[in-house]
């Protein structure tokens, strides 16, 4: 077969998008079902329900078992998603800012906090941090945190069998002000950086993938829509594990090893899509695999949220005069990051679809 | 409230980062433009009624990917299946779709893609296009890796013989041609 080919393949694919009707009549369920949702709530009194349901823990973790499955197998594989078009439309964050002079702001700061209040913390909102992106656990080179993985994967480096996680999210950069001409965004931490990544390219394309580590990148400002529609940037920061994270890791590793094994005698030629982990002893239940994962993720989003608090965010605007001006932010947990987590953990058992909380805060320092 | 947004939210971004990638899959595999619709349209409503927790992208893209796939192959056994031949521009319902997926299903690597047995078609899909390793392919699909570099194999030597013969069969045609001399 030639591989032009394929590229002919490639090429007439990738100009094909989801329609905008499959869009609509999606969007357009998702509001039935909310308005089914609220009327059902101002309706509908708890001890009228005559449906017989299994336990919402069961049902929470018998949702989550088939994904958990996959999702330890993809543990070494890159993040890989974007959310674009994540811009803050919130009209309320240039209201509250000045209207002429040259000034600038981080959106995500000022959508909470306004101007003017230097040193005060403002939560980082989950649409603006945290809702793309996610953890991973694997071997990563300890120099550039790219993963250890085999394959076609532009992060194939080897494996040197350390054990480090990786996290990395999208985090809003867009910058609101006056007179701007671009702004120029670093960061300065061990083991964190920016990741910058053509959105036209999957991770595991195998055309040559526009992927970059920086730790400082310049946009126009005029451009800041444009550039969220083509390029995923993360916040990406990358760690060894310790203590009892590794003690979870090793255990999580294991557990997949013998899956595996499962599904290798199960479904030689993929006939099984799923393993009822409660017919093997020899696995972990879906409730000690979900609470694994859960503590697991606990230990290093916490962590990153520290390695972030000492690394200052930097943005250097250019005005249109030719003048510049430079504020420094520092992402760090929120203070009651524990108990956050934890409530998130508990309700995504009776809620499959709970979305990750609120974790981190965001200051805006002296430069 | 606050937790419809999320989900509107969720949903809508889930769309816009991987609306493409599934539509696409379902492409490949119903290999009708019309059931494509359905199927990406079934698997954003189990995305919103009925998802797992998701640890990160990478996991709610793995899902999203078993989920067309097995979507896809209940549309095949459903006696209600309708019979679209997708590669009849002419047909109103394929006259109305959008230029890049018409020129798409015109195709001569569509056309020997579409002829492929649906198990090939998904592994050269995920592997020519979505670009995932053969091991990963073997995770996603449950097989062995061995499985799956067995159906590439298949798959890309039934490819050029299908590409080849088209080819061939062009050039025959052009071949027969008559000239402007032989007409006169």
């Amino acid at each position: 077969m030639k591989q032009t080919n394929m590229d002919d393949y490639h090429s007439l694919m990738s100009d094909v998008e989801l329609p905008d009707r499959v869009r609509e009549n999606v969007m357009r369920e998702v509001e039935q079902a909310q308005e089914g949702q609220r009327a059902g709530n101002a309706t509908t009194s708890p001890h009228t329900r005559t449906t017989k349901k299994s336990h919402p823990l069961v049902r929470g973790v018998a949702a989550a078992a088939c994904a958990v499955v996959l999702a330890v197998g993809l543990a070494f594989a890159g993040n890989a998603v974007f959310w674009p078009n994540a811009l803050p439309s919130d009209s309320t964050i240039k209201a509250s800012l000045p209207t002429s002079g040259n000034f600038f702001t981080l959106a995500a700061y000022a959508a909470e906090q306004g101007e003017g209040k230097l040193e005060q913390s403002a939560t980082l909102e989950f649409k603006n941090f945290g809702i793309g992106g996610g953890w991973s656990w694997g071997s990563y080179d300890a120099e550039t945190g790219l993963s250890h993985e085999d394959g076609d994967s532009p992060n194939s480096v080897g494996d040197d069998g350390t054990c480090y996680a990786q996290v990395g999210y999208f985090l809003d950069l867009t910058c609101v002000g006056n007179n701007i001409r671009s702004v120029t965004y670093s960061i300065d931490g061990e083991g964190v950086h920016f990741t910058t990544e053509n959105r036209t390219y999957g991770p595991n394309d195998r055309r040559p993938v526009d992927f970059k580590e920086q730790d400082s990148f310049t946009i126009a400002y005029g451009e800041q829509t444009a550039d969220k529609t083509k390029m995923q940037r993360k916040l990406m920061a990358y760690f060894p594990l310790e203590g009892r994270a590794i003690e979870i890791w090793t255990v999580l590793k294991r557990d997949y090893e013998k899956q595996k094994e499962v599904y290798d005698s199960l479904a030689p030629d993929g006939g099984t899509t799923q393993i009822p982990r409660s017919e093997h002893p020899e696995l972990l239940s879906d409730i000690e695999l979900k609470t694994l994962n859960d503590e697991l993720g606990q230990i290093i989003l916490r962590r990153y949220g520290e390695i972030l608090s000492k690394s200052p965010l930097t943005l250097t605007v250019t005005f249109d005069d030719g003048s510049t001006e430079t504020k420094s932010y520092i992402i760090a947990p929120v203070e009651d990051f524990e108990q956050r987590y934890a409530d998130f953990s508990a309700e995504s058992y009776k809620n499959p679809r709970a979305l990750w909380p609120t974790l981190y805060t965001i200051t805006e320092t002296e430069a | 409230m606050r937790a419809n947004a999320r989900a509107t939210t969720f949903i809508e971004r889930a769309m816009d980062s991987w609306g493409a990638m599934v539509y696409r899959l379902a492409l490949n595999q119903t290999r009708s433009p019309q059931d494509a619709d359905d199927v990406a349209q079934d698997v954003f409503l189990k995305l919103l009624n009925n998802p797992p927790v998701f640890r990160d992208d990478e996991h709610l893209k793995a899902w999203l990917i078993r989920v067309t796939v097995n979507r896809c192959k209940e549309l095949r056994r459903s006696a209600w299946k309708r019979r679209v031949d997708a590669t009849d521009t002419a047909s109103p319902e394929l006259a109305n779709i959008e230029a890049p997926l018409q020129e798409l299903v015109a195709s001569d690597v569509w056309e020997a893609v579409s002829r492929l047995p649906k198990q090939l078609r998904l592994v050269v899909h995920l592997y020519y296009f979505e670009g995932y390793p053969v091991d990963e392919i073997a995770r996603l699909t449950r097989c062995n890796p061995s499985t799956v570099r067995t159906r590439l194999h298949r798959a890309r030597k039934k490819l050029k013989l299908d590409l080849e013969q088209e080819a061939k069969r062009e050039t025959d045609e052009y071949g027969r041609l008559p000239l402007a001399d032989e007409r006169r």
